[in-house]
């Protein structure tokens, strides 16, 4: 493991809004791009790609993604973005439009170089302080975990608050973590030097040539190839979003998928188990929020189809956001 | 060469292209840009298979020569100077 370089793993933080009025239209989608800069300004991003449908707008940003839907907003960013420092402004945004926030949830694994990291992110303690502080009152089920796995590289960090317990609900998020990947495979992620081409196409080249395109064929792409290397993509099915995020340098290497997943899907097992396979890497965990225990032994069944062995399996409950469940598996020759 | 640009008022990608669009509109006077929104003519956003906003379609002698799906700009400003070139063309007498 090399001393300092990018931090791979995302803070991701979910919030969710409601309004008295029965009618909510588009909700949030109505912000202007202007407003929605200035929140990633404050968070050191900036917008790269973006892509719409009826259902929600994506954005591709310059350290991970953007998700905008009329009642929710989910953002994932990386290296050492001050994530929640978006907190306050997206709940003020979000008034603006007489949205007033009802649920949020904050995960993440944990980081490679934590050190490096700026406030409020120096340690989970001071990330749960922060959210407490900038959070109404009324997000009264309330729960901070960290969950363990037999890795002690490897924990599952989450912060869940919300105006009423949690019921259940046909969605659920699966959130996978890849580190140690297969150099020649994470190779396919650095650009070439005078290539002809530009961040979109060297993108679109990347998802091509890995088969991330055939991990959910049905989705609209957004991919986005940074120089010298790195690359990001959202993928669009509807309602819902898929979104991949590498860094493959040798020595701190790192890709995560993530989805969203209904109990009415087809296989979102054969999806994570396809994603993997892109990066073939040394440990992968996998967190779900509020998928049944049918999902998640069917996903580690997908993972275990690769060759690679669980070393843990362990959950916790939230009142505002159900169960999380947190797997972990390393090749079978990798015990670390 | 035509430009169509396939958008729609709760698409938040749309407006980001939207200003870099109009800059190109701008600066490639050789190039037509249009506009189509999506609910206003539904029947031509069906025909077209658009199922993601923004897209762009490029025609050039009544057929579809090529396609963007994104707010991407560094693609589209290559998709242009491909089919068009970067410069209006000097007609000599």
């Amino acid at each position: 493991m090399a001393v300092s370089g990018f931090e791979g793993f995302e803070k991701r933080l979910e919030l969710e809004f409601s309004t008295r009025d029965p009618v909510i239209g588009i909700g949030l989608r109505e912000l202007e791009f202007e407003s929605l800069e200035q929140v990633l300004h404050q968070v050191q991003c900036t917008v790269v790609s973006a892509l719409g449908n009826q259902h929600f707008d994506s954005y591709v940003l310059s350290e991970s993604s953007l998700f905008v839907y009329p009642t929710k907003i989910i953002i994932k960013t990386c290296g050492t973005t001050q994530l929640l420092k978006s907190v306050q402004p997206f709940i003020h945004l979000a008034q603006t439009l007489d949205l007033h926030i009802i649920a949020i949830r904050y995960t993440r694994g944990t980081f490679i170089f934590p050190n490096a990291q700026p406030y409020p992110h120096t340690s989970f303690h001071e990330e749960v302080v922060y959210l407490e502080d900038n959070i109404p009152s009324n997000l009264c089920y309330r729960k901070a975990s960290v969950i363990p796995s037999k890795l002690t590289s490897h924990s599952w960090h989450v912060f869940s608050a919300g105006v009423v317990e949690y019921s259940d609900n046909l969605l659920y998020t699966v959130e996978v973590c890849m580190t140690d990947l297969d150099q020649t495979l994470a190779r396919k992620f650095f650009r070439h030097p005078d290539d002809g081409k530009n961040g979109d196409s060297a993108g679109r080249d990347m998802t091509e040539a890995t088969g991330i395109n055939r991990i959910n064929p049905n989705a609209q792409i957004c991919d986005f190839s940074f120089e010298p290397c790195g690359y990001s993509m959202n993928g669009i099915d509807g309602d819902r979003y898929s979104t991949i995020h590498v860094t493959p340098e040798d020595g701190f290497s790192y890709a995560s998928f993530e989805c969203v997943g209904s109990v009415y899907d087809g296989d979102i097992a054969d999806m994570v188990k396809k994603a993997v396979k892109v990066f073939c890497p040394g440990t992968v965990s996998v967190a779900t929020t509020s998928a049944g225990n049918d999902i998640c032994m069917r996903i580690k069944g997908a993972v275990e189809q690769l060759g690679m062995k669980c070393r843990s399996w362990s959950m916790d409950e939230f009142p505002a956001a159900g169960t999380v469940v947190f797997q972990t598996f390393t090749t079978r020759r990798n015990r670390i | 060469m035509i430009v169509v640009d396939f958008t729609a008022s709760w698409c938040g990608p749309c407006r980001v292209i939207a200003p870099i669009l109009a800059d190109f509109a701008k600066k490639m006077p050789h190039v037509t840009f249009l506009k189509v929104d999506v609910d206003e003519v539904e029947s031509v956003a069906q025909e077209y298979s658009v199922e993601a906003m923004p897209t762009f379609l490029f025609i050039k002698n009544g057929e579809v020569v090529d396609k963007v799906v994104g707010a991407k700009k560094d693609d589209l400003y290559a998709c242009i100077v491909k089919h068009a070139g970067e410069a209006p063309a000097t007609v000599s007498a």
